[in-house]
């Protein structure tokens, strides 16, 4: 796939987005991802990172404002080019079980973003085939194959995370968007799915809206941060710039207390 | 004072070992973190205290005592009777653990309606405190689960688990889904409010930041044993088992500039 390395993959345009009509969860919000770029998102609990993730798929109505995805409007999408869109923008939600139908086994739940690519036919070796992709992807994110035929409940917190991990790039989507996607994982196997996402975005030119309160983890992955506070991004740099004199006071505070 | 022992803890399913003679002890006023690999088996060992394991799981040998009394064995009624006032959680799926379609006021109050004879006045005096105290507003309240942010109800989930004065505290993963600044200033209610009870804490991590700041003592688990424990000067200092040792140095740093984390060695990881 060739993908051209100046445009922007998505470009958001005063984004508002009120809940009951008094709640500003997102406060005239811009701001683009380039292809091949990591933006990274911090900042409050409650500020607005989840709903802006929700926004983007039009899971959830924005009050006004645009979002463009690789040059068109979300908005009025439909039919194909909808599920083009789709297919191109994955999504890891910060609560796990999101995405895991808790009566299917992982296979399939893992398997449906694929599924509706492929249009698989459950032939013998239509099955067999998707079977081998399922498991080349949870090598992937270092789970090991008896999980497949698990259920949910049968996998701790960070397998499940792995397990949408593995989900969302499953279909080689251009914009990933991860809402916490390592909050429950041990250090090393943070390290081995941070690893790996990078070398998605070197190898395939993955992009991501990255999320996540762990700034280390954030300072790794980005190559630009925005940071969020009450519905609006207050201060937006280079991640080169994390320690930069001119970091907005809440930025600073974020980070004093994290290297306490 | 020792107040809950596990002893040689084995849990299983019919066809595989989950964990495996697991040893763990928590006094009074001690803070003992445990920390290890993914689905090592961290949040079994922490169900199985309150008898809240599920489906195919079960305790095939050991014994967990909670003071004098053998929780085990104890019958379902005397062990709910305990369970919210002096064994609180914190779920790791701070989530799943709220009823969808319940206010959040409305579960709250449930559990100091189940455990007090106080006022309804009283008893919304408390809540209301409870949620001031992890910095949500008094709409929160009224909120239903699915209108809060991820952070908003683990901090509800935070909040009610402390409300009575708990002697042991179980959290698992408690600050997953807050930021720097509420996960420090969670933590530090948290340490407060357990030593004016002088409550023991359970707490599941695998931010070793917060184990530095907060833990007495360390136990490190991977593929369902306590692989070591001591107290955290030691473990942070000399730790002995390879795995902690890759563990610790895995830790990442805000101020280092690499191309690649460092991760753990291949044989160590399934
Ligand atoms: N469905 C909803 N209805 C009403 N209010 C909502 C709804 N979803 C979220 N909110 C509110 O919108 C605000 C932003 O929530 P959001 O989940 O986007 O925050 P967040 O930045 O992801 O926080 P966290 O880091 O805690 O996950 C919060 O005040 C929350 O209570
Ligand atoms: N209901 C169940 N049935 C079968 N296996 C289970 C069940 N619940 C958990 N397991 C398995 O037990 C092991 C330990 O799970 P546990 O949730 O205790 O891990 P953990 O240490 O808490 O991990 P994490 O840090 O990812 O939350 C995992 O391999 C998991 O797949
Ligand atoms: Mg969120
Ligand atoms: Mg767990």
């Amino acid at each position: 796939m060739v993908r051209r390395q100046d445009a922007n993959l998505l470009t958001v345009k005063h984004v508002t987005k009120t809940y009951h009509s008094d709640l500003r969860a997102l406060e005239d919000i811009c701001f683009s991802i380039k292809l091949g770029e990591c933006v990274g998102l911090i900042g409050e609990s409650g500020s607005g990172k989840s709903t802006l993730v929700r926004c983007l798929l039009q899971v959830e109505q924005i009050d006004c404002g645009e979002v463009l995805f690789q040059s068109h409007s979300l908005h009025n999408l439909k039919g194909k080019r909808l599920r083009t869109a789709r297919r191109n923008m994955q999504a890891v939600f910060q609560h796990p079980d999101a995405s895991l139908n808790p009566r299917m086994k992982v296979i399939d739940s893992l398997m449906e973003p694929y599924d509706i690519e492929e249009s698989i036919t459950f032939s013998r070796s239509g099955k067999m085939k998707r079977r081998k992709r399922a498991i080349e992807l949870l090598e992937m994110v270092n789970l090991p194959t008896k999980v497949l035929d698990s259920y949910p409940h049968e996998l701790s917190g960070g397998m499940k995370q792995r397990v949408n991990i593995a989900r969302a790039i499953s279909t080689n989507p251009a914009l990933l968007l991860l809402d916490e996607p390592t909050a429950s994982l041990d250090v090393s196997v943070q390290a081995s799915i941070l690893n790996l996402l990078k070398d998605l975005q070197e190898e395939c030119g993955f992009s991501y809206l990255f999320i996540s309160h762990d700034l280390s983890a954030v300072n790794f992955m980005s190559d630009s941060v925005m940071v969020m506070k009450e519905g609006e991004i207050v201060d937006a740099f280079e991640a080169s710039n994390l320690f930069g004199p001119d970091r907005d006071a809440y930025t600073k505070e974020l980070l004093e207390v994290y290297e306490m | 004072m020792i107040m809950l022992k596990i002893s040689e803890l084995t849990i299983a399913t019919t066809n595989e070992t989950l964990v495996k003679d697991v040893t763990l002890s928590v006094a009074s006023g001690e803070w003992v973190a445990l920390v290890g690999e993914s689905g090592s088996g961290k949040s079994l060992t922490a169900l199985t205290i309150g008898g809240l394991l599920s489906g195919q799981v079960k305790v095939e040998s050991g014994s967990i005592t909670f003071g004098d009394r053998d929780l085990i064995s104890m019958k379902r009624k005397e062990l709910s009777r305990l369970l919210g006032k002096e064994i609180s959680y914190v779920f790791q799926d701070y989530n799943s653990a709220f009823t969808p379609f319940l206010s959040v006021g409305k579960q709250i109050d449930e559990v100091l309606r189940t455990h007090t004879k106080w006022s309804r006045h009283e008893r919304l005096g408390i809540a209301l405190n409870a949620l001031k105290d992890v910095k949500l507003q008094e709409s929160v309240y009224r909120s239903y689960p699915c209108q809060l942010s991820g952070g908003q109800l683990q901090r509800v989930a935070i909040a009610t688990s402390m409300m009575l004065s708990p002697s042991l505290l179980i959290a698992d993963e408690p600050t997953t889904a807050l930021d720097s600044i509420t996960a420090h200033h969670v933590l530090e209610l948290l340490s407060k409010l357990a030593n004016e009870a002088n409550c023991g804490v359970l707490f599941i991590t695998h931010d070793l930041r917060h184990v530095k700041k907060y833990a007495t003592r360390i136990a490190v688990m991977k593929d369902g044993q306590i692989v070591e424990t001591g107290t955290k000067e030691k473990i942070f200092t000399n730790p002995q088992h390879p795995y902690t040792k890759s563990l610790l140095k895995a830790i990442p740093k805000l101020n280092d500039h690499r191309t690649r984390l460092i991760g753990l060695e291949k044989e160590v990881s399934w």
